[in-house]
């Protein structure tokens, strides 16, 4: 059993030195699959990403967050939207703010 | 390899591509460092991952199809024939050379060389665009230019057989067109659809400067970028060849077009066009940091096209107007054309480029631009019969480099990206800080403390307890080692 080479006694003779032989034109078909999947899902993700902004940024007041001169960010949607409502900014209106880990 | 001296040649061959690879990664950290500096703050995270990931996508895809475009498409749409045969035997992605082979050992290391300056040529256009792009409509645009559009205008003019070197002789040695105009041109394609950032311009059109927040950064940036020129200018040659008749060897390095050049020439006229360039551009913009830097790389690229042979004055010469040409047009296209041009790379690199071809086309007029391939006579032949530079081919190369292969296809899909949304962040986004809506700040403890994350609070909390009288401010906080 082996995936390619069992011998290096005879450079000469020997080319490919990767294991699996015969299975280029499928990796890059997988390869072309992988980077097309990774464009559409970043865009989805980016997409998701602004309307959550958007929708945070009309919540809290958009010129408070541009006060802050990007000092505050998602994570911290309840304080804001506690404090907007606080001072009676907030249109009650809850951002869907998908839950993430913070850093640190 | 079982004769020692070619060997060692194609060892030494292999080493010298792997070298300038390394030389060249210096080239995008100084991309991303000098493109951080020159945001503001609440814009630096994602213009860090914007530029960062142009290395695995256009890694990626230049695999793919980028090496193939190189070799198969040399003969242009139809013009010198069709699609070269077997071009695919070593740079298809399935192709048993583009892995670990013992029976090539160059195919890896010059297919590097030549995606590091795809990379730089994606990360050109990338430095136009921050503050109000959107990733992944650049993340497109990237591969467009890195993988697709530059290759083609390398297949048709940076290699020896390419239809713009056999017919009209086109001359580029170190691609003041075939990298630097083509992705200023595409940057300015994609500008002049994206629009520019909001508050750049005033009421009544005038121009307002938007300063980069660490000019010290973005000038180190652009020293990163100086010192991976090296690399990227010893890997636009090949470093030993035999360029004699039959029957009379004769070793040398050559350009890419495997025409007699030689290391030390280059480094002559690298520094010199470097140094015209700096001069020039400390007068124009009176000592400004960013403009005096960049005009030394505009200086370099305007030089580029005939560094292979200009004397080193000549090179330091044409670097220093050049830049007096891209910085006046940048100021010029800013004030009458509302171009937000952030870091003034349709300047540096797509002026600049073109002003370099176009000039060596003038400069190095009858020299052979390459040994011809048969069955395509050029329209200006050397007395013996090879493709002669010429100011006509270097003037329509300058066109074909920055209109046609670099701005069209760049408006196009920028303007696709837009109908479809994809290419601007929303409005609030943009005002908010682009930062501002995933990342945390830049910079959390700036003003001494992060709002928000309890220890400020509990710090001040303490310090109020001393002004009390409840604890010592002198000696060490010993009951807080818990």
């Amino acid at each position: 059993m082996g995936t390619g080479l069992d011998s290096f006694s005879n450079p000469q003779d020997i080319g490919a030195l990767y294991p699996f032989v015969g299975a280029e034109v499928a990796l890059t078909v997988v390869a072309v699959l992988l980077w097309i999947a990774w464009h559409v899902r970043q865009l989805i993700g980016e997409n998701r990403e602004y309307a959550r902004a958007v929708q945070l940024y009309r919540d809290v007041g958009l010129a408070r967050v541009v006060e802050q001169d990007g000092t505050e960010f998602l994570v911290d949607t309840d304080e804001l939207l506690a404090d907007a409502r606080k001072r009676g900014t907030a249109d009650g209106h809850r951002a869907d703010v998908e839950e993430r880990p913070t850093a640190g | 390899m079982q004769d020692p001296t070619e060997a060692l040649t194609i060892i030494f061959t292999e080493f010298y591509y792997w070298v300038t690879v390394v030389f060249m990664f210096l080239i995008h950290v100084g991309f991303v460092t000098y493109e951080v500096a020159t945001v503001r703050p609440k814009n630096m995270q994602r213009s860090l991952m914007k530029s960062f990931l142009v290395i695995p996508l256009v890694t990626i895809t230049f695999f793919l199809f980028g090496w193939y475009i190189y070799f198969a498409f040399t003969n242009g749409p139809g013009i010198t024939g069709g699609l070269v045969e077997g071009a695919g035997d070593g740079a298809a992605p399935w192709s048993p050379l583009m892995a670990p082979n013992l029976s090539d050992r160059i195919n890896g290391v010059f297919w590097a060389a030549f995606l590091l300056f795809s990379w730089t040529a994606a990360s050109i256009v990338s430095g136009s665009l921050l503050e109000r792009v959107r990733t992944g409509g650049f993340l497109i645009i990237a591969v467009l230019v890195g993988s697709v559009t530059w290759i083609i205008d390398a297949a048709w003019g940076w290699h020896p057989e390419g239809w713009m070197v056999q017919l009209m002789g086109y001359h580029d040695a170190y691609a003041s067109g075939v990298i630097h105009a083509i992705a200023g041109g595409a940057a300015l394609g994609v500008l002049i659809v994206l629009g520019p950032r909001i508050g750049k311009f005033g009421p009544r059109g005038e121009v307002r400067e938007i300063r980069p927040h660490n000019i010290w950064l973005a000038c180190l940036g652009l020293f990163f970028i100086f010192t991976g020129f090296w690399g990227f200018y010893v890997a636009c040659n090949i470093p030993i060849i035999d360029i004699g008749t039959e029957g009379a060897p004769y070793f040398s390095s050559t350009n890419i077009y495997l025409m007699p050049t030689t290391l030390s020439g280059i480094t002559f006229n690298f520094l010199m066009s470097l140094s015209g360039g700096i001069m020039a551009a400390y007068l124009l913009s009176r000592g400004d940091p960013f403009w005096t830097f960049s005009g030394g790389l505009a200086g370099i690229i305007a030089a580029s096209a005939g560094n292979d042979l200009y004397h080193p004055i000549q090179a330091a010469l044409i670097g220093a107007l050049g830049v007096v040409i891209a910085y006046k047009l940048h100021f010029y296209v800013e004030r009458r054309f509302k171009i937000d041009d952030v870091v003034g790379a349709v300047a540096v690199h797509g002026y600049a480029g073109f002003f370099g071809v176009v000039v060596a086309g003038f400069m190095l007029w009858g020299y052979p631009a390459a040994a011809p391939v048969e069955g395509v006579t050029a329209w200006f032949t050397t007395p013996e019969g090879w493709p002669a530079i010429n100011p006509l081919g270097n003037l329509l190369g300058a066109i074909i480099m920055f209109g046609v292969l670099g701005f069209l296809p760049a408006f196009a899909v920028a303007s696709l990206l837009n109908r479809f949304g994809l290419l601007r962040v929303p409005r609030a986004v943009e005002l908010a800080g682009l930062d501002a809506a995933d990342h945390h700040p830049a910079y959390p403890y700036f003003q001494g403390r992060a709002p928000g994350d309890g220890i400020g609070a509990e710090e001040l909390a303490v310090a109020r307890a001393i002004e009390r009288g409840e604890g010592p401010a002198d000696g060490q906080a010993l009951e807080d080692r818990r």
